[in-house]
């Protein structure tokens, strides 16, 4: 028996739509796909025109899939947005040069400026020689606080209004579900924000990170890039730990098995959310003494990271000396 | 050659120990003990139970958690605890909810479990005994529900949970209870919590774990107080405990799992609260701050500022708001036709929250639930009543 889009009523159906759970035919679920995202942005005053975008591009499905409907979207629309690539080198080979090649295919597609920056180059340290330093404990928070930073500085360089990451719905449900088991209940209520650093705290302004894969699902984002033909890198950091992540990432999964909307609720959960009560000591925002970037203490966590990394070489170099 | 010392208990310094207890190794006698007097505090300085012939009703499901809570509170009413014999000048009366017309329907091999001898003889506390189809003017109507209802997510059982809610409170306030006793440890709270979030009910953060919360009934805007004194306990505790002082056997029937019909392809047969009971047992085993975390994260997090608190008539919480149109409908055109005729042509569309449209999706005769059609005087009251 032929089955039917249940959008459309008249296409032959394709697929399962993974956020429903229905029939849909392929020009339905790309429509479905890139409105969502269109009406994620003007719902939430994302942009405005002439606004400069970067994209932060690591080669991946997410990114790859962000760089393409943006480009759509902002032709299509007329959002009157100047984009540009952003890609961080973290300095691990067998990975991130590979994906590297696929960020450069990218900006030929879509004929966009990207500018590349490596660890190397800001840090003086690539993820390689962290890991051979640290070993395979903590390194990826390492990675997590230098690419942060990493972005800022690159977006400043560019001379940006914002930022735009791939993080996607999927992510958002697990970074909330994280947030609490770990007890952070200062980021819990920032854990599905759309827009993150536009509070301007204290009168220190910081570049606005958006997310306009918010209500997008993983699934669906890998298939709009299988279906579309998009290139990108699907292979895991050589360095992923058994990280708390898996556990919560699973859970997600299943959750998703039994009800497709689990996520989209989790979401939904986490934006009843305030921020925590005056009683809480927050964290105030302040500008690092050594970098003049944006940190909660004198010192960044980038700045402290990268002090231990270089004491612990300074002293491999005595001993070697010695 | 020194000879290690053999362990002993850290309360007595004198058994052998048997159980961990945040992390200091105790004997049974002193597992007991603690147990005894951590009921008490919680009854006394967390719940706020202080006045003398208060009056608790304790909800009794059969389960391991309640049959515990029972135990406790029949020994510190009678002052029958093992160590300190201090008496509760309290009014301990048990509620238990009979599922039996809906378990004989779901499970083929469904034997009724019998607990008058526990409560009445052993326990020696009031019992009340109401079957869950009496709130029903038809009870096959709840059936009827139950089968339209979506087989995976945990619609039947969350159904059924708001129907238990119901008889609970309303038999409460009927009855002149104002403290309503559930017997969920730590460990299940943090799941539950975990399940409600996972199916949109974010605002149970600020209520749903605490040792006591204020509940109003928007019926009568009479005050409850709902009470977990138990959320000290993990799963283990509950278990030993239990081991150490009770002769029942606890039947294997999952009602969930069973209303379900056992969804075969689908992870923890597509309940949704065995998935996360499942989850947080897993990490509590790895990670044994996990239960602690949890509570402790919940009872700090604040809730954004309603418009408007008004409750929903099925599951009594407060209707939460909707930021943006993607968290209810998609823009592929697959609902948004059936949610425009529900919200124009049914009676309480809009009174429902967000959650319980959840449980709803996917069943069959919709507009029979959005409608109330068959469903309690009790409900459709409430539904009346609520702005």
């Amino acid at each position: 028996m032929v089955k039917y889009c249940q959008s459309c009523n008249v296409q032959k159906a394709f697929m399962v739509r993974p956020k429903t759970g229905n029939l849909i035919c392929q020009n339905c679920f790309f429509q479905a796909f890139e409105d969502e995202i269109h009406h994620t942005i003007i719902s939430t005053q994302m942009f405005k025109p002439g606004e400069k975008i970067a994209i932060a591009a690591s080669g991946g499905k997410d990114s790859t899939v962000l760089v393409h409907v943006i480009t759509l979207l902002n032709k299509k629309y007329n959002y009157g947005l100047h984009l540009y690539l952003l890609s961080i080198d973290e300095g691990i080979k067998g990975y991130r040069d590979d994906s590297l090649e696929t960020v450069k295919q990218n900006q030929i597609t879509y004929e966009l400026d990207l500018k590349i920056l490596s660890y190397k180059e800001l840090f003086n340290w690539s993820m390689d020689e962290v890991v051979a330093q640290i070993g395979l404990n903590n390194n990826c928070t390492y990675c997590g606080v230098f690419r942060r930073q990493a972005l800022d500085r690159g977006a400043i360089q560019l001379g940006v209004d914002k930022i735009i990451t791939g993080h996607n719905a999927d992510d958002m449900a697990e970074t909330f579900l994280m947030n609490l088991l770990r007890g952070d209940i200062f980021r819990l209520p920032k854990s599905t924000a759309i827009i993150t650093g536009d509070d301007g705290d204290n009168g220190i302004a910081t570049l606005p990170r958006c997310k306009p894969f918010k209500y997008t699902y993983e699934k669906e984002i890998v298939m709009y890039a299988h279906y579309k033909k998009l290139i990108y890198f699907s292979t895991e950091c050589t360095y992923s730990p058994n990280a708390f992540r898996g556990h919560v990432r699973e859970l997600i999964k299943n959750l998703e098995a039994i009800r497709p909307s689990a996520v989209i609720d989790l979401i939904h959960s986490c934006e009843q959310l305030d921020a925590p009560n005056q009683n809480q000591k927050m964290p105030q925002k302040q500008l690092c003494q050594k970098c003049n970037l944006l940190s909660s203490n004198k010192i960044c966590k980038a700045c402290t990271l990268l002090e231990s990394l270089n004491q612990g070489r300074a002293k491999q170099i005595l001993q070697i000396q010695e | 050659m020194q000879q290690k010392e053999p362990k002993l208990c850290k309360k007595c310094k004198t058994n052998n120990p048997n159980i961990i207890v945040q992390k200091d190794p105790v004997c049974k006698e002193c597992f007991i003990g603690y147990v005894e007097h951590m009921f008490k505090m919680s009854l006394r300085l967390k719940c706020n139970i202080t006045q003398k012939n208060e009056k608790l009703l304790v909800c009794f499901s059969g389960g391991q958690n309640s049959t515990a809570l029972v135990k406790l509170a029949s020994d510190v009413v009678h002052s029958t605890c093992a160590h300190n014999k201090s008496k509760m000048f309290i009014e301990v009366h048990v509620l238990y909810i009979n599922e039996s017309f809906i378990m004989k329907e779901f499970i083929q091999e469904y034997q009724p479990q019998d607990y008058t001898n526990f409560v009445t003889n052993e326990c020696k506390l009031p019992f009340q005994i109401v079957d869950i189809q009496s709130i029903y003017p038809d009870p096959y109507i709840l059936l009827q529900q139950l089968h339209n209802l979506s087989e995976s997510g945990s619609s039947r059982e969350d159904f059924v949970r708001l129907i238990k809610q119901h008889i609970i409170y309303d038999y409460a306030i009927k009855n002149g209870y104002q403290n309503v006793c559930f017997g969920q440890n730590g460990q299940r709270l943090a799941a539950d919590l975990f399940s409600q979030l996972s199916k949109g009910r974010g605002l149970s953060l600020q209520s749903a774990t605490k040792y006591n919360f204020s509940f109003i009934y928007p019926l009568n805007q009479n005050k409850l107080q709902i009470l977990h004194p138990l959320k000290e306990l993990l799963n283990k505790d509950i278990l030993y405990y239990l081991r150490l002082k009770s002769n029942l056997n606890f039947p294997n029937f999952i009602l969930g799992q069973h209303l379900s019909n056992i969804v075969k392809n689908k992870p923890a047969h597509g309940n949704i609260d065995h998935l996360l009971e499942q989850f947080i047992d897993k990490l509590q085993e790895g990670f044994p701050s996990t239960t602690f975390t949890v509570l402790s994260s919940a009872e700090k997090v604040t809730i954004k500022p309603l418009q408007q608190q008004s409750h929903c008539p099925l599951c009594l919480e407060i209707r939460d708001q909707v930021y943006n149109r993607l968290e209810v409908e998609t823009l592929d055109n697959s609902n948004q036709q059936l949610i425009n005729y529900l919200r124009a042509n049914t009676k309480y569309y809009n009174k429902i929250c967000f959650t319980c449209n959840r449980m709803l999706q996917s069943a069959q005769e919709l507009e029979n639930f959005y409608n109330l059609k068959g469903f309690p005087p009790l409900i459709v009251q409430i539904a009346d009543t609520i702005q």
